[in-house]
């Protein structure tokens, strides 16, 4: 029988980012979405510009209820100008991101640790600070 | 060889045939008992295949209650596997709906939130489409299709 279990996600701030470690004994599919999904948006509505790491290196299997869900989640992070990033995929999780084209969206990279894509990150928004700087810089001058 | 045709499609009897209400639980025990099913007949050999077919179970199953039966619990789906000629298979997941043509069914937008449990279902197999006559949706695969661990028809 295919059990699936509550699932919780561990919230951790490290520097910038915010670790959210996903833990369900098994998977996330069609009949525990919405407890994932109601405490991610909580989350992401009570931390407005949190840049978001989700890890689920614990998950071994999601069906596309769970992706729907991750693009509101994106949406909300965005909206409150932070962002959120995906790590520690399966193989099989991997390849439904890219079936999707959503790989890009969270920027997933095929088997890359959790560790190297926070790291990822914190370059990425250091750039994009560099970036901001620059741009205001610039518009001075001119 | 035990033929018949099913729709335009040749199929052997199928080896599993079940129907369950159209509930939340049903999800996931229609799931487990068809898993078992095709497992036991020998579909099912690697970890990557079973992720597979569980995915396009669900994705058919849940299409079937909320958009087929329109998550009425008096509603019943009915699921069942073939084998087919090729040496491959074919799953049949049967509403009481009006159905939807998987033919049509592209990628949405990233900010979109539906369809691509379609998608997910038309690359792992190597043809879904949807019977209106019978309201079932058809899922074919051979040997070489994704879902048996076989090639590539991203």
């Amino acid at each position: 029988m295919l059990e699936a279990g509550r699932p919780e996600i561990r919230f951790e701030k490290q520097g910038r980012i915010t670790i959210g470690a996903v833990h369900t004994p098994d998977m996330l599919d069609d009949s525990n979405v919405s407890q994932f999904a109601d405490r991610l948006m909580k989350y992401i509505s009570a931390n407005p510009g949190i840049h978001l790491l989700l890890d689920f290196e614990s998950v071994e299997y999601l069906s596309s209820a769970v992706l729907s869900e991750l693009l509101r989640a994106n949406g909300a992070c965005r909206n409150n100008s932070g962002s959120l990033r995906i790590c520690g995929l399966s193989p099989q999780i991997y390849q439904v991101f890219q079936i999707t084209s959503l790989d890009k969206l969270f920027a997933i990279q095929a088997n890359e640790k959790c560790e190297a894509a926070r790291n990822r990150f914190e370059r990425a928004l250091r750039v994009a600070d560099d970036e901001q700087g620059w741009a205001s810089v610039t518009g001075k001058i001119e | 060889m035990n033929l018949k045709t099913r729709g335009k499609l040749s199929v052997n009897a199928a080896f599993f045939k079940a129907a369950w209400p159209s509930t939340k639980t049903s999800v996931r025990e229609s799931i487990a008992a068809t898993l078992r099913a095709i497992e036991s007949h020998g579909w099912i050999t690697t970890k990557e295949s079973r992720f597979a077919f569980r995915l396009c179970l669900e994705e058919a199953i849940v299409n079937a209650i909320e958009h087929g039966n329109r998550c009425n619990p008096e509603g019943v789906f009915e699921i069942a596997a073939h084998d087919t000629p090729d040496a491959g298979g074919v799953i049949f997941v049967c509403d009481q709906g009006c159905g939807f043509d998987p033919g049509a069914v592209t990628l949405p937008a990233d900010t979109c939130a539906g369809g691509r449990g379609v998608c997910l279902m038309k690359y792992y197999m190597d043809h879904v489409a949807y019977n209106c006559d019978s309201h079932c949706l058809e899922m074919r695969f051979t040997p070489q299709s994704p879902v048996m661990g076989g090639g590539c028809n991203a």
